[in-house]
């Protein structure tokens, strides 16, 4: 009985850690593309030409 | 780009709720619905898990080479993108295969492990899987790490067919067809949907996270912002 759950909670567990990395990895995504943004703003604003690349950000 | 692309993919409204109550199903037939088998009695119910993980293990392998094919035809990255998840899930699941084959295989025969003709060869898959994922985050230059990833991938596949008919052309331990009541089939059945589902819906969302971090690191190495 107990050798069953054991697997179970073990490939639930390893699922669970796989979605929560890719969880943690979109957060950081999010971070950097937030500040991305900010920067073409403040290129934007200052006048400065922003790369062709940094417009697909924005 | 838009709003909408940088909304978290891992947590699109709907499909989750979707492949949530399939895998809760499959795993509540698992545990409630399917009978108990005479001999091993419920260390058998290891099997609901481990036939999907490794048919996921293979069908990782498998999408990984048709879509290292198609980058190398195309030289298009977005099929490696779609390598590099397939890449990813497929280790775990055929990680995932070994330990709970591992599990069963104490309560079966007494012992973890065995050199068996299937579990060689299923081994021989997951060190694949490592070599080719170790191989790919060596590479810095995208088209470079997905010519190699590609490459690989076709090569591991050849594996795909001994891992498969094991049982058929050599002797060993592993079960080849053991014969199953009714509600254990449909069991099994369930969980395999359930788990392929869980499998594309893994693999869809890593691979939109593989391009959008693709794309930041590019812009992040132009040295044009101070990320």
């Amino acid at each position: 009985m107990f050798t069953f759950a054991g697997a179970y909670v073990l490939v639930l567990l390893a699922l669970t850690c796989y979605v929560g990395w890719m969880a943690s990895r979109q957060r950081r995504l999010t971070e950097q593309y937030s500040r991305l943004q900010k920067q073409f703003a403040r290129n934007e604003e200052s006048g400065s030409e922003n790369p062709a690349s940094m417009r697909q950000v924005a | 780009m838009s709003d909408t692309s940088m909304r978290m993919p891992v947590t699109t409204f709907g499909l989750p709720l979707l492949v949530g109550g399939l895998l809760s199903s499959a795993i509540l037939m698992a545990c409630l619905y399917a009978p108990t088998e005479a001999t091993m009695g419920h260390a058998q119910r290891i099997v609901y898990l481990h036939v999907p993980l490794a048919w996921l293990g293979l069908l990782g392998m498998l999408v990984m080479a048709i879509c290292g094919a198609a980058f190398l035809v195309r030289r298009n990255l977005v099929w490696d993108h779609w390598c590099q998840a397939a890449a990813e899930t497929g280790w775990l699941c055929s990680g995932l295969t070994l330990a709970t084959g591992s599990i069963w295989a104490h309560e079966a025969w007494g012992t973890w492990w065995e050199w068996d003709p299937r579990l060689t060869t299923a081994f021989i898959l997951w060190v694949i899987y490592s070599g080719i994922l170790l191989v790919r985050s060596s590479q810095d230059d995208p088209h470079r790490r997905a010519r190699v990833g590609a490459v690989l991938a076709i090569l591991g596949a050849l594996d795909i067919p001994l891992v498969v008919m094991a049982t058929r052309w050599f002797r060993g331990l592993h079960p080849v067809s053991p014969e199953m009541a009714p509600a254990m089939r449909l069991t099994l059945l369930t969980c395999v949907v359930a788990l392929t589902v869980f499998f594309a819906w893994l693999v869809q969302q890593r691979r939109v996270q593989v391009g959008l971090e693709q794309l930041a690191r590019r812009l992040a190495h132009r040295g044009d912002t101070d990320l």
